[in-house]
């Protein structure tokens, strides 16, 4: 086992080392790497000297050497479009990305998995039924047009919630937070919603599938052929077994959910690092488009992996299978 | 063909429903440019004194334009059927193309093994960790910065045809390599071996029709995926040019005129939209249990 | 005064609030794109200058000068002006206000990098007579040197020196200190600013107009939201307490909403289309050896196939004052009998372009901002259909205003053949239209002359309009040079635009009708 946690290691390190070549080859072939690390309002000495220090001249690899150096220390450039640094430019937006993402995954959890355990146990009635016609839908309706709609409905008609930005926000230290006040959580309603809808809907379906399968399986049978109350049957032995995968696939919804925020900050302008890096593919800024990039490189690999990890200590049966995930 | 007519066998009335209306929609959408009322793409047909019409059915609407008109003056009717076109063309080729590249890499790894195996098999874990969005979205900035103008807009639509394949190949790797590393056991292939015939020979014409089965299932729930991508990313603006709009741009277009009211903008592209993804799904989703019926609805 | 009853009286001072902090919020499409005064001559910008800059004369609410950094002037001889200035000004920074901050200031928004210069072009020399009186020498007799000296602003020499800044950038895309810092002698001074995010400023407490300050706020944030539908939500749920423009489109809905209002009123702004004259072959058309704008008949057809009834209909949805000349209503020099447009009528628009060997029409570039004049890319979209029916293919390529202005004005060398533009002659004189936009060859003509118009006459006319004393003959100059101009279709005016400033019934505030927002007049009520 510890080999197969090394091979994924190893895995992801390369991943990332070829996600960082790429984003250094937009850096550097699509911008001005000088311009990207010092803005547009440096002066001809300071120019100089950054030309001196990114070693424009060395070949390729020390570059890249060097450019990672750069990275790990945090370094990213400056943006073209707003001329402020990139790290500082992410940490400012990271709050709203992360309780935004957050709060749809608990959304996520909390309905997805009750109602596909519902779903699966009671498979004949009609809640059931209505329920999952309501996730298929969830999967087929794109996540901006339920944004619009819920907006539609919500702001412009009823006027109940806002219909962009974050509302009020408290300062604590380095983050900003709008759980504390009464319009921030009422601006993160919508847009949670919005972002939650698909992977909840996924989620139900595969913990219905899976427990549907388990509850099947000879296992089950032989427990319930001991005569054992089919309550305990159903929690105690279906649902451990269901619960296995499901986790695994909850946590790389959250990789999910990092992208299609995207979507969603737009719709409802939320200030978060999804729009940031929209705005950025459309003014074509290259510093922060490569930043963002790595950025997501580095959670991806690291949800990926830990998920890969945890899937195989919990899981002894799977040990054995190859190129899971 | 006797394929395809075997897995509609196993299916419940609600999937042949479900293809019945996907077929409409491909219909339709082949058939666009006459049945629809106005041809949107015909710029000189458009007149502003028409614009922000609401449907026929409210006081201000005409029969003219049965969906009401966007800001333009253009007709919605017509504007969804043309951008079904173009969202459904985008689909299906993104995932042909998809199929393709699949298909190739996971019969070949299947197959040969070894170091091409692993190789391929650690590009598409990889690979499987980049949302499709993230993907396209960054090809479309590299393209928007290296390519001048004009250039981008004819290009644009290979490109999201591109960066939606470059997203969904992985799944058809490893479903044909599954097969394929099944099949290559069996006693025909080993026959054919040791006739010495050419392995690519083989793989087409022995391997592959065994594969295929899943292989459909695979494409249509891609298929959803594709047109959910193509639609998303259009919305966001880095997708499909706007000269000829997607049911996406015609959504994200009439987004800006919600709030004073014009809903019909924004709700007759999204509904097409979303009843075709439905539509796609269910048909899948009902395929594949003709396929294994011990499979229950799980779509991922 | 009557007097007040002592029981009103009593119970006044018993309500009396301990001074809240008053944050006046507001929000319009784009950002300011510099502090710098000399950098920029476009509206936000310049609406911002006013709150931090100042010149040796300011405009009322009915924008006619008053004194502000000079307390006094006289017309020594017809060519020389004696100002004497105030005493006792600072500067943000505390550095104190005298002759060479003036003399300093003038030869910077002179030169050549200066997109303000046209505001001082008629200035020939600024001498330094002591510590607080100037001279300036005029080229000839300035009728409006008063007028031009309110968009004159004074910057600290010393500031200017210590920050490497003695000169103002060319362009939006580069940038010296004076872009994000600030030091002037204004009501406000700006103590963050994030660009493309908010902009803060508060009063500044030596200002030496406070004893008179007509303004009840303590503190100002300015945040740029280009998406109307967002900007309309912010303003709505209160993140805003005034919002401009309201979209056309969203009016009813800010008007129907308790507790708000739309304010609306005539803006001192044309927007028009202009056209590339002077390149020998179009930059769409290449190898073709052909620039059809050249022709007077091909601009006519362009006129005339544009359907503006149906723009300020359906666009505007109303709220727009079509016009077929190119400075407004409320400028000295308007007539009008010049206002009336040329008719639409597509089939004329072709025979038109028939006659000048366009018969099949030809491919064209159009470049229009897309957030800065009220529904800018949804007029130009409207455009692509109408001239498409007269056969001319228009590319719409709309894009953010700094990138706009880049590509049309002389930075990029005008790079651009079809474009559109919303002017103001902010002065509230039509000579402030005249020599940035419709002439090339004067001294400190052709700041926004995307096209390079030129006509030999107009010329001319505005040399001599620069020096007429005489206000009878000099309206007849300004109507003959503007008769040309309208003849020779130098550029294809459209409409006026309104000014439609969403608000709180909150907030007190008097719009100017360049579409600025002076804080100094802005009052929050609790």
């Amino acid at each position: 086992m510890i080999s197969g946690i090394l091979t994924r290691l190893l895995q992801g390190l390369g991943v990332m080392l070829v996600v960082g070549l790429l984003a250094f080859a937009v850096s550097t072939k699509l911008g001005d790497p000088v311009n990207n690390m010092l803005g547009q309002n440096a002066t001809i000495e300071e120019r100089e000297s950054m030309r001196r220090e990114l070693g424009l001249d060395q070949p390729f690899v020390v570059q890249y050497a060097r450019y990672l150096g750069r990275v790990v220390q945090g370094r990213l450039g400056v943006s073209y479009r707003l001329g402020v640094p990139v790290g500082e430019l992410l940490r400012e937006r990271l709050p709203a990305s992360v309780e935004l993402s957050g709060v749809a995954m608990l959304l996520t959890l909390l309905v997805g998995v009750p109602f596909g355990i519902f779903t699966a146990i009671r498979r004949r009635s009609w809640l059931s039924r209505v329920i999952l016609g309501g996730s298929l839908i969830g999967l087929s309706v794109p996540t901006f047009l339920i944004g619009l709609l819920l907006i539609f409905l919500f702001a412009v008609q009823l006027q109940w919630l806002p219909s962009s930005g974050r509302g009020e926000v408290v300062s604590l230290g380095p983050w900003t937070t709008g759980l504390l006040t009464a319009s921030g959580l009422r601006s993160l309603l919508l847009p949670s919603i919005t972002l939650a809808l698909y992977s909840l809907a996924l989620l139900l379906r595969l913990v219905r599938g899976e427990l549907l399968d388990v509850l099947h399986s000879d296992h089950i049978r032989f427990a319930r052929a001991r005569g054992l109350p089919e309550r305990s049957i159903h929690y105690r032995h279906g649902l451990r077994n269901a619960l296995l995968p499901v986790i695994t696939v909850a946590a790389l919804q959250l990789g999910n959910l990092l992208a299609f925020s995207v979507v969603t900050e737009t719709v409802f302008q939320w200030p978060g690092m999804g729009l940031l890096f929209l705005q950025a593919v459309q003014f074509v800024d290259v510093p922060v488009i490569s930043s963002y990039l790595l950025l997501a490189a580095v959670a991806f690999v690291l949800i990926n992996l830990v998920v890969d990890v945890s899937y195989r200590v919990l899981d002894p049966r799977v040990r054995s299978t190859v190129g899971g995930g | 063909m006797r394929l395809l007519l075997g897995l509609l066998e196993g299916t419940r009335r609600g999937t042949r429903i479900a293809l019945g209306v996907v077929v409409a929609y491909v219909l339709l959408a082949a058939f666009a440019r006459w049945v629809a009322p106005q041809p949107v793409q015909d710029l000189r047909t458009l007149d502003l004194m028409n614009a922000s019409l609401p449907p026929v059915w409210s006081p201000e609407g005409t029969p003219a334009f049965l969906l009401g008109t966007d800001e333009q003056g253009r007709d919605v009717l017509s504007g969804v059927l043309f951008g079904l076109r173009l969202s459904m063309g985008v689909g299906f080729a993104a995932v042909a193309l998809a199929m393709v590249i699949g298909l190739a890499a996971g019969l070949v790894s299947g197959y040969r093994g070894g170091w091409l195996d692993a190789f391929l098999m650690r590009t598409a874990d990889a690979q499987l960790t980049f949302p499709a969005i993230l993907v396209a979205m960054l090809l479309d900035g590299v393209a928007r910065s290296v390519l001048p103008r004009s250039v981008h807009e004819t290009l644009g639509i290979p490109v999201v045809i591109g960066a939606i394949a470059l997203a969904q190949w992985v799944p058809f790797a490893r479903a044909a390599r599954v097969g394929t590393l099944v099949e290559r056991e069996k006693g025909y292939v080993q026959a054919a071996q040791v006739m010495a015939r050419p392995g690519w020979s083989i793989l087409l014409s022995h391997v592959l029709p065994n594969v295929m089965g899943p292989i459909v299932v695979i494409a249509t729930i891609g298929l959803g995926n594709a047109i959910l991508t193509e639609a998303t990313l259009s919305f966001l603006g880095v997708g499909i040019p706007p000269t000829s709009p997607s049911l996406g741009t015609l959504v994200r277009t009439g987004s800006a005129y919600l709030p004073s009211g014009a809903w019909w903008m924004v709700v007759f592209p999204g509904l097409a939209l979303a009843g075709l993804v439905l539509a796609v799904n269910v048909a899948g989703d009902g395929l594949r249990d003709g396929l294994d019926p011990k499979q229950r609805g799980a779509v991922s | 005064m009557r007097r007040l009853p002592g029981v009103v009286l009593l119970g006044a001072l018993l309500v009396v609030v301990p001074a809240r902090a008053q944050t006046f919020r507001y929000a319009s499409t784009g950002d300011l794109l510099t502090l710098d005064p000399h950098s920029a001559d476009e509206a936000l910008s310049n609406s911002f200058k006013n709150n931090i800059y100042e010149g040796l004369v300011r405009f009322n609410e009915k924008l006619e000068p008053e004194p502000a950094l000079a307390v006094s002037w006289k017309a020594v001889n017809p060519t020389t002006w004696r100002f004497q200035l105030r005493k006792g000004v600072t500067f943000h920074d505390g550095t104190p206000f005298t002759a060479d901050d003036v003399v300093f200031s003038w030869s910077r928004q002179k030169s050549k990098n200066s997109v303000m210069a046209s505001h001082v072009s008629t200035i020939k020399s600024a001498k330094k007579i002591d510590d607080y009186t100037v001279e300036y020498v005029t080229e000839g007799p300035d009728p409006i040197l008063l007028r031009n000296l309110s968009e004159h602003f004074i910057m600290s020499k010393k500031w200017c020196e210590q920050h490497a800044t003695t000169e103002p950038v060319a362009g939006l895309s580069e940038e010296t200190f004076a872009t994000r810092h600030e030091n002037g002698t204004g009501p406000f001074q700006v103590v963050e600013r994030v660009p493309d995010t908010r902009t803060v400023l508060v009063p500044f407490p030596k200002w030496w107009d406070l004893p008179n300050k007509r303004y009840a706020i303590t503190r100002a944030e300015f945040r740029p939201i280009a998406n109307a539908a967002t900007r309309l939500a912010a303003l709505i749920s209160g993140e805003v307490d005034l919002a401009y423009p309201v979209a056309p489109q969203d009016v009813a809905r800010v008007e129907g909403q308790k507790g708000f209002r739309v304010i609306r009123r005539p803006e001192l702004r044309v927007v028009f289309l202009g056209m590339d004259q002077w390149r020998d072959e179009s930059l769409d058309m290449p190898g073709s050896k052909k620039n059809p704008f050249k022709d007077v008949r091909v601009r006519r057809a362009v006129y005339q196939a544009i359907d503006e009834e149906a723009i300020r209909a359906k666009v505007m949805r109303g709220m727009a004052a079509p016009t077929g000349l190119i400075i407004p209503e409320n400028t000295e020099g308007y007539d009008a009998k010049l206002r009336e447009r040329y008719p639409y009528d597509a089939a004329a628009s072709r025979k038109l372009l028939a006659e000048a060997g366009y018969a099949d029409g030809f491919p064209v570039t159009l470049d229009c901002p897309n957030d800065r004049y009220i529904n800018d890319e949804a007029i130009c979209q409207s455009l692509v259909p109408m001239l498409a029916r007269v056969g001319i293919k228009v590319t719409l390529n709309a894009q953010t205003k700094s990138k706009h202005f880049d590509k049309i004005l002389r930075k990029s060398n005008n790079n651009t053949s079809l474009f559109l533009l919303g002017f103001s002659p902010e002065t509230a004189d039509a000579m402030a239209t005249l020599l940035p936009v419709m002439t090339m060859k004067l001294e400190g003509s052709g700041a926004w002359n995307g096209g390079r118009y030129t006509n030999p006459k107009v010329e001319e006319l505005v040399g001599q309009i620069r020096v007429e004393m005489d206000p009878e003959k000099r309206r007849k100059q300004i109507f003959e040079a503007l008769k040309i101009h309208k003849e020779d279709f130098g550029h294809l005016p459209l409409h006026e635009q309104l000014i439609i400033w969403g608000a709180r019934d909150t907030v007190d505030v008097v719009p100017d009708p360049r579409d600025r927002v002076q804080l100094r007049f802005v009052k929050m009520r609790q």
